[in-house]
């Protein structure tokens, strides 16, 4: 028996399946992070009527921020 | 000579399937075979327990030490043994890890990919540096044709690999971590393994006896072969014909590294005489050495000896340089008045001029009764086979070979022969190309 020839076919047949096996599964895993990738980026809803537009601030523009009005205070009324 | 290489086997064999038996025994097998990634997992386990058990074996084997000899049948059948379980071992170690992986395939080829690649366990990562080590260094071994020297330094670092194995084999979860008796097994079996190649590394040039002797003259025949005869500085040592030892020679041009010589004269000589074909780096540097060089022999070894046949006739095949066995025992038969059932020397070469013993062979035939030489060159009248053997030397019954020469030559005629009916026991070899 050719002890050269044997190793040789074990290790080319090794490389080939392990080879195979890292890139079927890294392209999985690539796969999966797309796909999650996208599910991040896709709005939740897609109906028109839910959609809400936001208008970007520019860096350089104060952002204004309106005092929220105190309450009234309740109206006491004596008893009669 | 060949029930003692099969002792040495089946001692293998037993030291190799022990942890196999350990492992069934361990957990049910119904529930180890019981399904697809059971199966696949339990083979992997295997590979991996025989694969580190064989391992560990060729370090012991690569000792030289003595007692070796009589259990395999000569020191070249230790290495030739020491060689196939390199082999067996690294490709049982390879398919270990796919094995494992094998459970995910097809439902999560993911999690198989992860389990092949680099992660936060130290015993994976482990397990990931020894093999990818052992790829390294076995493609150097096996493929790239490297200088002596260097394929020697490169090959110690198999121990190193070897050790990290076995870190991995003790840190990872398993049946070896679950099983007193499995992890006790492996671990003597591995530190037996470690302490052999230790030895290997340092101790043997320290404690193999050595045997100082100095060129006495050199002389080159046809460009190609080198004729060195060694004298002695004080003692003479004790070999038979047809044996072989590992030398040194103290000289700054050729390299410090033993080499393999068969040597190639009678016991009974107060000098030895090696003769040795330029083939590579090593043996071309050989024709330069001076008289004086101080020359260390380590040895002897092989058990390549025609004495034990001397009632059955004898058909001795040499091919090419694997004459060198063939002029001690010739000159022995011819100095000491051996009575012998007769021999036929097959002197194998490729052209005329490689035959360079064959006007010598030719004297002795001429001076022994029953010795005959019949040279066949390749070139002229093609290769020899065992219908010529037995055309000329009237049939192959009863007969003993001994054979040297060529792996692919002497491997072919022992096919012929076991396929001739001739018993494996008649059969004897010299491996002469072990590195």
């Amino acid at each position: 028996m050719n002890t050269k020839l044997i190793v040789g076919v074990a290790l080319v047949l090794f490389i080939f399946i392990a080879a195979n096996i890292i890139m079927i599964g890294e392209l999985d895993v690539f796969n999966q992070v797309v796909v999650e990738n996208n599910q991040i980026n896709k709005p939740k809803n897609d109906s028109k009527e839910n959609v809400t537009i936001t208008k970007p601030i520019p860096d350089n523009q104060p952002v204004v921020v309106k005092p929220k009005p105190t309450p009234k205070p309740p109206v006491v009324t004596r008893a009669s | 000579m060949a029930n003692s290489k099969k002792i040495g086997w089946a001692c293998i064999w037993i030291i190799s399937l022990i942890p196999v038996l350990i492992w069934a025994i361990y957990a049910p097998l119904k529930e180890r075979l019981s399904d697809y990634p059971s199966i696949t997992h339990s083979l992997g386990q295997l590979a991996g327990l025989i694969g580190m058990t064989m391992f560990a074996v060729t370090f012991i084997l690569s000792t030289r030490w003595k007692f070796l000899e009589k259990y395999f049948g000569g020191m070249d059948k230790v290495y030739n043994a020491h060689h196939i379980l390199g082999a067996i071992s690294f490709i049982l170690l390879l398919f270990h890890p796919l094995l494992l992986v094998f459970k995910f395939i097809p439902s999560d080829v993911k999690q198989a990919a992860i389990y092949l690649l680099p992660s936060k366990s130290l015993a994976v990562n482990l397990g990931i540096i020894a093999l990818t080590g052992m790829i390294v260094l076995m493609v150097l071994t096996l493929f790239i044709k490297l200088r002596y020297q260097t394929w020697k330094f490169s090959h110690k670092f198999l121990g190193a690999f070897f050790i990290i194995a076995f870190l991995h084999t003790l840190l990872i979860t398993s049946d070896v971590s679950r099983s007193l008796v499995l992890r006790s097994y492996i671990i003597f079996v591995s530190c037996v393994g470690i302490l052999a190649f230790f030895y290997s590394l340092i101790l043997r040039s320290k404690l193999h006896k050595k045997h100082i002797y100095t060129v006495d003259s050199i002389f080159v025949k046809e460009n190609k072969f080198v004729n060195i005869n060694l004298k002695p500085k004080n003692e003479k040592m004790n070999f038979k014909a047809g044996q072989f030892v590992f030398i040194k020679f103290h000289d700054k041009n050729v390299s410090k590294e033993q080499h393999p010589f068969t040597i190639a004269s009678d016991s009974n000589e107060q000098n030895i005489r090696l003769v040795v074909k330029s083939l590579g780096d090593y043996t071309k540097k050989l024709v330069n050495l001076k008289s004086g060089t101080i020359a260390e022999l380590e040895g002897p070894y092989g058990n390549f000896d025609y004495h034990p046949h001397k009632n059955a006739k004898q058909i001795w095949i040499a091919g090419g340089i694997g004459i060198t066995p063939f002029i001690g025992m010739a000159e022995n038969i011819e100095k000491s008045n051996v009575n012998l059932a007769g021999i036929d020397l097959y002197y194998c070469v490729k052209n005329k001029e490689d035959a360079i013993y064959l006007e010598w062979f030719n004297e002795v035939a001429l001076k022994v009764k029953g010795f005959r030489v019949i040279s066949i060159c390749s070139n002229e009248q093609g290769r020899l086979d065992v219908k010529k053997i037995a055309e000329i030397s009237n049939g192959l019954k009863d007969k003993v070979f001994l054979m040297c020469g060529p792996e692919h030559m002497v491997a072919e005629i022992e096919k012929q022969l076991i396929k001739n009916n001739v018993s494996n026991k008649n059969i004897h070899r010299e491996f002469f190309g072990f590195k």
